[in-house]
């Protein structure tokens, strides 16, 4: 066997993109769930916190934010036939 | 929590956008609606004219009781009179009721009756709606100066009735014309320049004008026509069908007719006629309803509430391959406007209905839905069946290639269902600096997964819920911009901003301990302070490390979780993870330095990261060639120090421990790789804070075998 020593590939460092030609060096790897930083590298993505209206009772169809003439921050979402406004859905769930 | 409105429809989803610090909402089916942010409900945008008829406002009961004392008294000769109502709250206007002629004497007032009714006796009417005259509270009487065309401000009074003293009884003016001529109409003065809009689907604010346009197609239920005759009688009833047939271009086809049949109005709720007899009749077959008028509506400038049915421009087709309208998106000083496989920019100088000009922007791009394009920074994403682009002013320019498959791939887990586009959207996630478009894959009818694009490092990621997220978008809050999601259960998450998937930022709760007696639905646990408050855990989901199943929390107690049944019964002392968030990454492939053609042999894979604060493990495969599986080792493994071996000769996994101090570990890779090598790295725990900088392979490589 044709010995030609050590090789060290660092984590960008897939040596040739052989999954898809034109994959550039750079670009995508199956990344679930995870998030790359500027500086390249990965960690597993936050999760969510729920926000201040309790469950609706039905799947949740649309959300729109905007801030009232008062200056409190509302929004609306759509779930069935309601479509519901909110105060400030994260005043609770984010304080706490 | 105030129910604005009970339009809300999944078949037909909102789009929503706001104005001087009012939400519009519109979904092309029902009127389009405007809530304030702290009223008891929202409302109808603009208002009708109520008092329109021909017997409603007439000059009969007009006196002229009071004589004025220079310069006041109403000037002598013909005056045009009408009025029309104003909201003190928003500015808006209605269209003018019918003008009346009055020849004045001169020097002296003009009183004119109020009322609350149509009556003779009544000749001005307050809105006859309470709801409507909260809003629309106050009347303006228009009038011209004598032998005069142009109508000025003469009075504003009072519309509504909620007042001390009731409101007044009558309006007087007293202006002369010199007087009058002073006070411009401050809106349109046309007869219809302030129509209700129209119903379609989008509504989009830009450059102080409300866009309107989109249209949608209504098939619930089935529809049944007599040979013969017009009428139209639909199995499932719509509040919203007389009126939105009325306003005209839509079309039914049934089943799969060849003809569709225009409509010519609206009955009730599940009747409407057609302009023409139905040829052979259909009963109780599938149908669509849609509507033809493929225009773009718009607001006046600065009247929202405001609409001309003429103020409109045709959307196209203007591209070869052109389809309705499926977006907008707002760019610098026009507006994106998408269709299937066309995007024009769209700009306009004063007016954009009378001065604005449209540019096809190059190539066949589209977007799928209002809900897949945004602006970020200053440039329009857009995602259609090609993948995602975006444009910056010139062109257009392809960014997915990197996840393309998911666009063109059958493969399962990895094909997008276009049937279940108009559940797909996207949202700016400005913490991470990133957008995801969430789509359905596979047979899935909502969205699990998202495809993420990291605006700055232009790289693409993936990424799932348990839950399908059924709608984002970042919203301004007390505590920042923050990204919301509503998922299929009715439960509404702020994004990226725990731990975990659940009520706070705690990872107290994280990993629990199955207590005694659980059944496949009810698990007790070692925590006795689970969060109860707004919804507890009820829509988050926990893992029974296990067996590998994943189960929807349906309510909990502090100690107790309700979950849809596992298989079988969690056993005392197993361990549950609650809002499990695995990740997983693959590396490309590694190959020998020669290239491809060698065989590697591998002595360690090394691993560089920020460690975890917790003694907590990545699971860490090695794959060849590319193969669906990872590889097992042909002989059992040691364990080291810092480093889980593989646990039999099926198992495949390293287990990296990443509280060691130094961040660095590295583990056996030893065995033979024809020629590729890809890493794959899982972090199955919740709360795995670890952040990993470095994976590196050393080793020799040499001829494949023969």
């Amino acid at each position: 066997m044709k010995q030609t020593g050590d090789t060290i590939s660092n984590f960008e460092g897939i040596v040739l993109n052989v999954h898809k030609a034109r994959l550039q060096s750079s670009s995508f790897q199956t990344d679930n769930n995870g998030d790359r930083s500027d500086r390249g590298s990965w960690k597993v993505r936050r999760g969510l916190v729920h926000a201040d209206p309790a469950k609706e009772g039905a799947a949740i169809s649309f959300v729109h934010g905007f801030v009232a003439n008062d200056g409190s921050y509302v929004f609306i979402h759509g779930n069935g036939g309601d479509v519901e406004g909110v105060a400030d859905p994260t005043a609770t769930a984010l304080a706490s | 929590m105030t129910n604005i409105s009970t339009l809300g429809d999944s078949a037909h989803r909102h789009t929503a956008t706001d104005y001087r610090h009012d939400a519009y909402f519109a979904n092309g089916w029902d009127a389009m609606q405007i809530w304030d942010g702290y009223d008891t409900g929202g409302r109808a945008v603009g208002v009708a004219m109520s008092n329109s008829g021909t017997d409603a406002f007439d000059n009969d009961d007009i006196t002229e009781p009071n004589a004025q004392t220079a310069p006041l008294g109403v000037t002598a000769g013909l005056h045009l009179i009408r009025y029309r109502y104003l909201s003190s709250r928003t500015g808006a206007v209605s269209n003018p009721s019918i003008p009346i002629e009055f020849t004045a004497v001169g020097g002296y007032d003009l009183q004119i009756p109020v009322g609350d009714d149509s009556s003779d006796a009544s000749n001005i009417q307050r809105h006859p709606t309470a709801g409507v005259r909260r809003y629309f509270d106050r009347i303006v009487i228009e009038m011209t100066v004598a032998a005069g065309t142009v109508y000025f401000k003469a009075l504003e009074i009072d519309g509504e009735t909620n007042t001390a003293g009731g409101g007044p009884t009558a309006a007087n003016i007293t202006l002369s014309d010199d007087a009058l001529a002073q006070n411009p109409l401050l809106w349109n003065p046309g007869a219809n320049d302030h129509e209700q809009p129209p119903r379609r689907r989008i509504v989009l604010s830009h450059r102080g004008h409300l866009f309107s346009f989109g249209t949608v197609i209504h098939n619930t239920g089935t529809a049944s026509v007599t040979n013969g005759t017009t009428t139209v009688t639909l199995g499932t009833a719509s509040t919203s069908l007389n009126a939105a047939m009325d306003e005209g271009g839509w079309q039914i086809r049934f089943g799969t007719e060849a003809t569709a049949y225009k409509v010519a109005s609206g009955t009730n709720s599940t009747t409407l006629e057609l302009a023409v007899n139905h040829s052979g009749g259909a009963s109780a077959v599938a149908y669509k309803l849609f509507n033809v008028d493929n225009s773009i509506y718009v607001s006046r400038a600065g009247y929202p509430e405001s609409w001309n049915s003429s103020d409109r421009f045709i959307a196209g087709p203007t591209n070869e391959g052109a389809s309705n309208l499926t977006g907008g998106c707002a760019f610098g000083h026009g507006i994106v406007f998408y269709g299937l496989t066309t995007a024009d920019y769209f700009a306009w100088s004063t007016d954009p209905v009378t001065d604005g000009s449209r540019s096809p922007i190059a190539g066949k791009r589209g977007a799928v839905s209002h809900q897949v394009v945004i602006n970020v920074e200053g440039a329009c994403y857009a995602l259609d069946r090609q993948g995602i682009w975006r444009y910056r002013g010139q062109g257009s320019e392809h960014l997915s290639d990197p996840v393309d498959t998911f666009f063109f791939s059958t493969r399962a887990g990895s094909t997008i269902n276009w049937a279940a586009v108009e559940t797909f959207h996207c949202a700016w996630h400005a913490n991470l600096r990133c957008i995801r478009w969430f789509v359905a894959l596979d047979a899935n009818t909502v969205p699990y997964d998202y495809i993420q694009l990291d605006v700055d490092t232009e790289q693409w990621s993936t990424g799932s819920f348990e839950m399908a997220i059924e709608c984002s978008k970042q919203i301004p809050t007390a505590q920042g911009m923050q990204t919301i999601y509503g998922d299929e259960n009715g439960h509404l998450w702020i994004a990226d901003t725990s731990l975990l998937d659940g009520g706070t930022s705690s990872n107290a709760y994280a990993v629990l301990t199955v207590g005694a007696s659980a059944t496949t639905t009810s698990i007790p646990t070692s925590s006795t302070s689970l969060p109860t408050a707004l919804s507890g855990l009820d829509g988050m989901f926990c893992y029974h490390v296990s067996s590998g199943e994943s189960r929807l929390i349906t309510a909990n107690t502090a100690d107790t979780l309700t979950t849809s049944a596992f298989s079988t019964a969690p056993v005392e002392g197993d361990a549950i993870w609650l809002g499990r968030i695995v990740g997983t990454l693959k590396t490309k492939a590694f190959t020998g330095n020669s290239g491809p053609g060698e065989q590697m042999r591998p002595r360690h894979l090394h691993l560089a990261f920020e460690p975890s604060g917790e003694a907590r493990y990545l699971r860490v495969r090695l794959i060849e060639d590319f193969a669906g599986a990872a590889k097992t080792y042909g002989a059992t493994r040691a364990s080291l120090t810092e480093v889980l071996a593989p646990a039999s000769l099926t198992d495949t996994d390293w287990r990296p421990l990443l509280n060691t101090e130094d961040g660095y570990v590295r583990m056996p890779a030893g065995m033979n790789f024809n020629r590729f090598v890809e890493v794959e790295i899982e972090s199955p725990e919740p709360f795995n804070d670890f952040e990993l900088f470095g994976v590196a392979i050393d080793g020799v490589e040499g001829e494949p075998p023969s």
